[in-house]
């Protein structure tokens, strides 16, 4: 089975955005993968015209919750960086070998969801030309207006893009469980661009290749090892090796 | 032990429920969110999460569970569709129609350079409680299809057929999930909410109307309009396909007629020290501010006129055209109309007949839910 990933675009949001940003997409997301009964939700974002739609599940919002929590500690650490938060979905598989079973997680689907937060521009109350001085708090307010409407347009690109791939591809979505509401997932919150770990659905195996492997050491020569195509990343993507 | 014939006649037959069911449920999705005051949105706060989503008991409303998707029932979105029962394979058309009140002094026969500016159909034929008819314009064309293919030979046995049963049923949920989620993205959405959720009285709703003929577009209109294809589900013997052309703004500009007002200054506000600390302002020229809460409020106001109101024009970028005739209106919201002053040009079209629809129908729960993959 193969492990479909998607590259949401990134997103450029300021500190105070991020919350509804996420819960906007990764909600959305999991509404799509939310394929037991489910009573919808739709929910209003209070900073864009926006209305996304939440599956109703309480334990899965708590998820969510958490996870947005997690994610604006770090980058309250780390300031003006780039992240990624990786919503995967899996399935259990039990491996029989030869001395033990192991339950190993197959993922199926991985959704990149990528921001850059940033800070607000401070503005300069000194005037270097021979203009009418303009208020600077009603330049910033009409910058951020402008701001504000470019990145609702993004956003709801970003919401057409997870429309569009749930409708292109459907082939790999496991058969329903209807005992459950949504698929098993996990949401990681990566350090930073320079950390991020991908995870295929091979087995563990270490091979050494150019120095690049994943994050549980998976990398064929030739082959595309997992979902992402490692040639297309960026090197500072990718976690190198430590020793050999 | 049931034979593999009865086995691939009962899933055959389950099949055919699953294709009948995508048009009153897309239908639903479609007018519970273009619909105002009929939506199962609850805005008195009956969404509540709930662990149990099966727990229908605890709903106010019974709810329609097709597709893993649990809407409350509506019994409009049910009308009229005993063709679709009768036969799926005609598609579904659904309109969803912005309709506006004329402008005050507005006459059909003045003659306009060009009719781009003006997209709207003039229907002249609706004079209900003193009103002069009403402006309309198709702002989304939902196209719901289930297209059949030649029988193949389904000799590979019924373990196939109903795997291509289950997998065909996962994908409907999964498209009846995208449907649900878009309905939200689209520019209409916008309009629904808005007449939704505030008391204000608007001189605009939205109103829909099913039928099974595709009566085009002008090319020119139908250019300005984009599509969004959902990617069918095939199954067996066809596949379900749906799509939605929609306008990509609705825009709300102000009127450009001889009526505008030149912009004065009013220099009793309230605040200012020739106004009374308790003067009511009661200035005779009045710019208003929108009167929408969405975002395409910004670009538009409306100017009163001693008095009188102009509501805005609808533009659509890029440039709209006019309406051309379609069939019958259904459920047309009741409203006030404020005068405007709005001279748009219409074509000279035949009156639009309207429909009666009663929606007394109750459209009962599923009991069909496909048994687990093996």
């Amino acid at each position: 089975m193969n492990c479909e990933v998607c590259q949401l675009r990134e997103l450029e949001v300021e500190h105070f955005e991020i919350r509804e940003v996420l819960r906007c997409i990764l909600h959305t997301i999991v509404f799509h993968r939310a394929l037991g009964l489910v009573r919808p939700k739709d929910i209003d974002l209070e900073l864009f015209n926006i209305t996304y739609v939440q599956c109703g599940d309480v334990e899965l919002e708590k998820k969510i919750e958490e996870k947005i929590d997690e994610f604006i500690s770090w980058v309250e650490k780390h300031p003006n960086k780039k992240s990624q938060i990786c919503l995967s979905f899996y399935e259990m598989k039990n491996k029989h070998y030869s001395w033990f079973n192991k339950n190993e997680r197959l993922y199926w689907e991985q959704w990149f969801v990528n921001l850059h937060v940033t800070h607000p521009k401070a503005h300069s109350g000194k005037s270097h030309n021979s203009k009418p001085m303009v208020d600077p708090e009603e330049t910033g307010y009409e910058d951020r207006g402008v701001r504000r409407e470019a990145l609702e347009v993004s956003l709801r690109d970003v919401l057409f893009q997870i429309i569009k791939f749930v409708n292109e591809k459907k082939d790999h979505v496991p058969p329903i469980n209807e005992k459950a509401i949504c698929f098993p997932c996990e949401i990681t919150i990566p350090r930073s661009t320079a950390e991020l770990t991908l995870y295929c659905h091979y087995p563990v195996h270490r091979i050494l290749l150019l120095g690049w492997m994943c994050s549980r050491g998976c990398y064929r020569p030739g082959i595309q090892p997992c979902s992402a195509d490692y040639n297309s990343w960026p090197p500072e993507l990718l976690r190198r090796p430590l020793g050999g | 032990m049931a034979s593999p014939h009865n086995n691939t006649n009962t899933e055959s037959a389950e099949m055919e429920q699953i294709i009948t069911e995508f048009f009153p449920k897309s239908l639903q999705i479609i007018h519970e969110s273009r619909s105002p005051f009929m939506s199962s949105r609850d805005y008195s706060g009956e969404q509540m999460v709930s662990s149990s989503p099966s727990s229908s008991s605890s709903s106010v409303w019974p709810r329609d569970e097709w597709f893993n998707l649990a809407l409350r029932e509506c019994p409009a979105a049910h009308e009229n569709l005993d063709l679709w029962h009768q036969s799926y394979f005609e598609p579904m058309i659904v309109d969803v129609i912005l309709v506006a009140a004329p402008p005050v002094g507005w006459e059909p026969e003045r003659d306009f350079s060009t009719s781009d500016q003006y997209p709207f159909h003039w229907n002249s034929d609706q004079e209900e409680s003193g009103s002069e008819g009403k402006i309309e314009k198709i702002v989304e064309r939902w196209v719901l299809q289930y297209e059949g293919r030649k029988a193949r030979d389904s000799g590979a046995g019924s373990r196939r057929f109903s795997n291509t049963l289950q997998t065909f049923y996962k994908k409907s949920i999964l498209l009846m999930r995208s449907l649900y989620a878009t309905v939200r993205l689209l520019p209409a959405y916008k309009i629904f909410r808005d007449l939704n959720s505030s008391g204000r009285i608007r001189s605009y709703t939205l109103s829909h109307k099913v039928s099974s003929f595709l009566e085009p577009f002008p090319c020119k209109e139908e250019a300005e309009m984009q599509r969004f294809e959902f990617t069918p589900v095939d199954s067996s013997c066809g596949r379900l396909c749906l799509s939605v052309l929609y306008c990509s703004s609705l825009l709300f500009v102000s009127p450009e007629s001889s009526t505008r007002m030149f912009p004065q200054y009013i220099d009793d506000y309230v605040g200012s020290p020739l106004a009374e600390p308790l003067k009511r302002f009661s200035s005779p020229t009045v710019v208003q501010g929108s009167l929408l809460s969405s975002p395409f409020s910004r670009r538009h106001g409306w100017v009163y006129d001693h008095g009188k109101a102009s509501p805005p024009s609808f533009s659509f970028s890029p440039s709209p055209n006019h309406l051309e005739k379609h069939g019958s209106i259904s459920n047309p919201s009741s409203c006030r109309f404020q005068p405007s002053s709005l001279p748009p040009h219409l074509p000279d079209l035949p009156p639009v007949h309207k429909k009666n629809m009663s929606f007394d129908e109750c459209y009962p729960s599923p009991n069909f839910t496909p048994s687990p993959s093996p």
